[in-house]
Order: C-alpha cells, then sequence, then structure tokens
C-alpha cells in the first residue's frame, strides 16, 4: 500500500523520503492497513496571520493533499482499510487568541474566534474533516481548549491501534507535549500520565483535562511566539532520498540510541517508558508511539538491551527543515507526513510540484 | 446607643432581603435541563432491553471507541470493564421490570436516581429529551441519566394502571465534556 500511497501524493507534490524503517519488530504486518499521520499545523485566522513572520507552510498543496488522501481512501478496496491521523496542533488557538489563555477563561469571543479559523482555512480544514476521509484527531496543547465544544466530539488525547480485543494494541498516538510539560511540573511524572491521564485504564472524561490545562497554560506562560513556535532555527540537517526508480533502503536516517545525538532522540525515553507502563497495566505489546510537537520528523528507535522500540515522530507543516538532497545542502518550510503499513514505516517531505 | 445599633442591623437586614427578592425575581431565569440525542456516529441505540449477546458486544465496542463509530482504535480500553456490571443488570428482565431499580423508591416524582444505578450514574434524573431523529417529542418521556460521559437514555413504557417498565435504551455522548480534576 506504500507505493499506491506514494503514486497519490506524486500527483500533488515532489516527495522526498526523510527516513524508513522496515523492520518485522515493528509488530505491525498487517499488508491490508496503512496509517497516515498529518503533523502539526497550526491553522489561524487570515487576519491574525499578517501579524506573524511565519505560517502554515504550503496551505495550497495541503488541501489538495487532504483530497488525494480522499481519493486514496475511496479508490481502496473494502479488503483494504487507510486510516488517516491529524496528530494535534490542527488549529492554533494560542497565537489566535492570546488574551483569552491568558485569562484562562471561557467566552464567547472565543468560540467565534475558533470559528473564524474554521473559516478562513475551509479549503484546508473541510477536506480533512470530511466523514469520508474520517481523520482521527488529537488534541495539542495549542488547540487543547476545543475538547469544551460539542462540533469537535470524537477529538481524543490519544489512541491505541490496532483495535484488537484478543492481543491488545500495538502503537500509541498522541500529541506528544506531555512528555516535556509534566516532567517538569509534577514529580515522576511519566508516572502520573501514565496511570491517571493518558493511560488505557483511564476513562475518557477523567483523562484530567483540567489539569492537562493548567499545565499548558503554566508552560507557555506569557510566550508570544512572534518569530517561531519550537524551533528557532530549523530542524536536522537530514540527508533526503529523491524517490524514484532506485529501491529504497530498508533502514535510511534512523536515529539510533547510543549512536545520535540527545536532541535527535528527544522524547524516546519518555514514550518507551511510558509504553512499558502501558504494557504492564494491559499485557499489551505496544512498541511504538507516533507523535508531533516538536516540529523536528525523525524516526528514533531503542535497540540496546534486546529492546525494540520506535518514536515516530511526523514533523509539522511549519517552521523549517534543514536537509541535503543529492549532495546539495538547503533550507526546506516543513511539510511531512508519517506512513505505517506491513511493519515499514516512513516520513515524508512534500513540496509543491515545480513547474 | 444600643437601639440605634439594633435599628441599623435590622436596616441592613431588610436592604439584603430586598436587593435578594429583586435579584430573584428580575435576574433568575428558569432554564428546562434537556438531553440532545447527537448525530449517528456519537448514539448507540435506541435498543430493546433488555440486552442481549449482540447488542452487548455492540455497546461494549461503542464504548471502547469513546463514543464515536467513526474511530478505529481503542480510546477506553477498559469500558467493558468499567461498565459490566450496570450491562448485567440491562441484561436482565426482572431489574427492567422494577421501576425502583432506577428513580430513588420507584417515585415518579423525582430527579434522584436508584441507589444500585450510583455505581455508574448519578443524579439528576433529566424527563425532556431533544431527539431530532423523531418527527415528535414522545408521548412518554424516557428518563435521562449521565455518567459524565454519556447520557443513558431508559426508555419507559406503562405496565399496569400506576407502574412502568424500562423497554429500550439509548446510549448519546454527552454534548459537552467535562473537566474532572484528579484528586491525590
Amino acid at each position: 500500500m506504500h507505493d499506491r500511497l506514494l503514486d497519490y501524493l506524486n500527483r500533488v507534490a515532489d516527495v522526498h523520503l526523510v527516513s524508513r524503517l522496515k523492520d518485522e519488530r515493528l509488530n505491525f504486518p498487517h499488508k491490508d492497513d496503512i496509517r497516515i499521520f498529518l503533523p502539526d499545523m497550526h491553522l489561524i485566522s487570515k487576519d491574525r496571520d499578517k501579524e506573524f513572520k511565519y505560517g502554515t507552510n504550503h496551505p495550497a498543496l495541503l488541501a489538495k493533499l487532504a483530497e488525494e488522501l480522499k481519493e486514496f481512501k475511496k479508490e481502496t478496496g473494502d479488503a483494504e482499510t487507510v486510516f488517516v491521523y491529524q496528530l494535534g496542533d490542527f488549529i492554533d488557538l494560542w497565537r489566535e487568541t492570546p488574551s483569552y489563555w491568558s485569562v484562562g477563561g471561557q467566552s464567547d469571543e472565543w468560540e467565534a474566534s475558533v470559528q473564524q479559523i474554521l473559516d478562513d482555512n475551509s479549503p484546508v480544514i473541510n477536506p480533512l474533516r470530511d466523514p469520508d476521509l474520517g481523520t482521527q484527531f488529537i488534541l495539542g496543547n495549542h488547540d487543547i481548549d476545543l475538547y469544551r465544544l460539542p462540533s469537535f466530539a470524537g477529538w481524543n488525547l490519544k489512541y491505541y491501534f490496532p483495535l484488537d480485543l484478543e492481543k491488545g494494541a500495538r502503537a500509541a498516538v498522541f500529541h506528544g507535549d506531555i512528555f516535556s510539560m509534566f516532567e517538569k511540573i509534577i514529580p515522576d511524572g511519566l508516572q502520573y500520565l501514565a496511570v491517571h491521564i493518558f493511560g488505557p485504564l483511564v476513562k475518557p472524561s477523567v483523562k484530567d483535562l483540567g489539569t492537562i490545562r493548567d499545565v499548558i497554560i503554566k508552560a507557555h506562560n506569557k510566550r508570544k511566539y512572534s518569530n517561531y513556535i519550537q524551533r528557532p532555527a530549523p530542524s536536522g540537517p537530514d540527508n533526503l532520498i529523491t524517490l524514484g526508480s532506485e529501491p529504497l533502503p530498508e533502514r535510511h536516517n534512523v536515529k539510533e540510541k547510543g549512536i545520535t545525538n540527545e536532541e535527535e532522540l528527544t522524547y524516546l525515553k519518555e514514550a518507551e517508558d511510558f509504553g512499558d507502563r502501558v504494557n504492564e497495566e494491559m499485557g499489551w505489546n505496544l512498541r511504538m508511539a507516533v507523535i508531533g510537537h516538536t516540529h523536528y520528523a525523525r524516526i528514533a528507535v531503542d535497540e540496546s538491551d534486546n529492546k525494540f522500540f520506535t518514536l515516530l515522530d511526523c514533523g509539522a507543516w511549519i517552521e523549517r527543515c534543514s536537509v541535503t538532497i543529492e549532495g546539495e545542502e538547503k533550507e526546506m518550510e516543513n511539510a511531512q507526513i508519517g506512513a505505517l503499513n506491513d511493519n515499514d514505516v516512513r516520513i515524508y517531505q512534500l513540496s509543491p510540484k515545480e513547474t | 446607643m444600643t437601639n440605634h445599633r439594633n435599628a441599623l442591623k435590622l436596616k441592613h437586614t431588610v436592604l439584603l432581603v430586598l436587593i435578594l427578592f429583586v435579584y430573584l425575581n428580575c435576574c433568575y431565569r428558569y432554564e428546562p435541563s434537556f438531553v440532545a440525542v447527537r448525530e449517528s456516529d456519537f448514539r448507540f441505540g435506541p435498543v430493546s432491553l433488555p440486552l442481549n449477546q449482540e447488542n452487548r458486544t455492540e455497546l461494549n465496542l461503542f464504548l471502547v471507541k469513546g463514543g464515536d463509530k467513526s474511530i478505529s482504535d481503542y480510546v477506553d480500553p477498559m469500558a467493558p470493564k468499567r461498565y459490566a456490571g450496570l450491562l448485567d443488570l440491562l441484561s436482565n428482565s426482572e431489574f427492567l421490570k422494577d421501576y425502583k431499580n432506577f428513580a430513588l423508591e420507584g417515585q415518579r416524582k423525582t430527579t434522584k436516581i436508584s441507589k444500585v444505578l450510583k455505581q455508574w450514574l448519578r443524579d439528576p434524573i433529566v424527563y425532556q429529551i431533544v431527539d431530532a431523529t423523531q418527527k415528535r417529542p414522545p408521548l412518554v418521556n424516557p428518563i435521562s441519566i449521565t455518567d459524565g460521559s454519556y447520557w443513558w437514555v431508559f426508555y419507559r413504557m406503562k405496565d399496569t394502571e400506576d407502574h412502568y417498565k424500562i423497554v429500550e435504551l439509548l446510549v448519546t455522548l454527552s454534548p459537552t465534556r467535562e473537566i474532572e480534576h484528579f484528586q491525590n
């Protein structure tokens, strides 16, 4: 299914491979099931967009991509399944309504601001929210308050897949911000996270949105995000592969524990510890966590001491990355997606087709 | 001097009572409580009670998905375990016949739920419902009770002259999500 997905991506974008890991230990052998991950977009209204030096990258491409994914899903037979996730920070309430967040209350004005974002970005948002695509949305730290609004029912803090009532789930999907915040603010934050907020034992309504929201507000403090959200400088550099007739290497640009630097392994340990606790509670065999949030697309893996745990960080559609393509160094605007099928996980960088 | 103080106190009390009276009459507005039945992805049922095995499996899947049929993954993996006791009761025809098992002491003029349901659900009973899937409001209003995440709508039928039994169930995702703080 990876090849067919690529056909659809190639229709609307120039596609480069950021990273790939093909390994049976991913424990996702399904040939008929593909999971596609769209990371942070940080959409805001047109009026507010004028106030910032940066914004959502390639919105027109994003809109085309959403339409292509709908086509891909539609043309996939009944014997196969396509699941699309948006990994949080779909819209950016912090940049849209800073005064609302400084007070921390609810107001009609805030709800109107949400509507303005939706209206101004309808070519991107509507196909992604189309029931035919069935995107599963995550609440991120920049849009967590959407949980208050009835039309965002079904947007959650986390998913576990596949839904296998006998064997349990093998991967967890969430935004990723909580790994940094809880360790700083709550002693033994990861345990708190696994037991009381994100763990499978937690009832969705008791997932402590109140506490999460308080932690998010504290973490943001009074930042205005005038020049950047996560990355004052581009992420990387990473060596990208131009997709063509050459067969792809089974392992490309994988950040390995014990070999690569700490920044490239950001949140790998936290995700793995979280997975261990969940496996202990549920008798599952989680081996992968999928996140966004850092705006740094990468696959990081821990294979030490006969372990195997993968962090798939799908990047973003905002801010920039530093890359090398066919020996040429350059900066690109982040526009990445992740995909998992048949024990093969990949991240692609997209850019508008050169005419 | 004491008389003067007492007179002043009385004056203040009268003033406070007056302010309260004016507030209650002018500012307080009665808003009836009602339950809204959500869009089809966010509701399960209505199904006949007692629950059969097929309905029970479907309901468990709905709850595992966090009350959204379109979701393909686990959102609330522990839901089957958490609601197992309630679903056992709703699979029992004897339990459904006795209105005391739903409303406190079987009263029809109450918003308090029975003690047995308090293990999963909580006060109050809401009698009004807005269900746009129907042509008209129901002639016999169901009773709706929430657990914080869902509204459990129990449809009633007159059994004898002065007695109702529960005959159908609809579970609908709550329109608003709650903030519940974890207590250490």
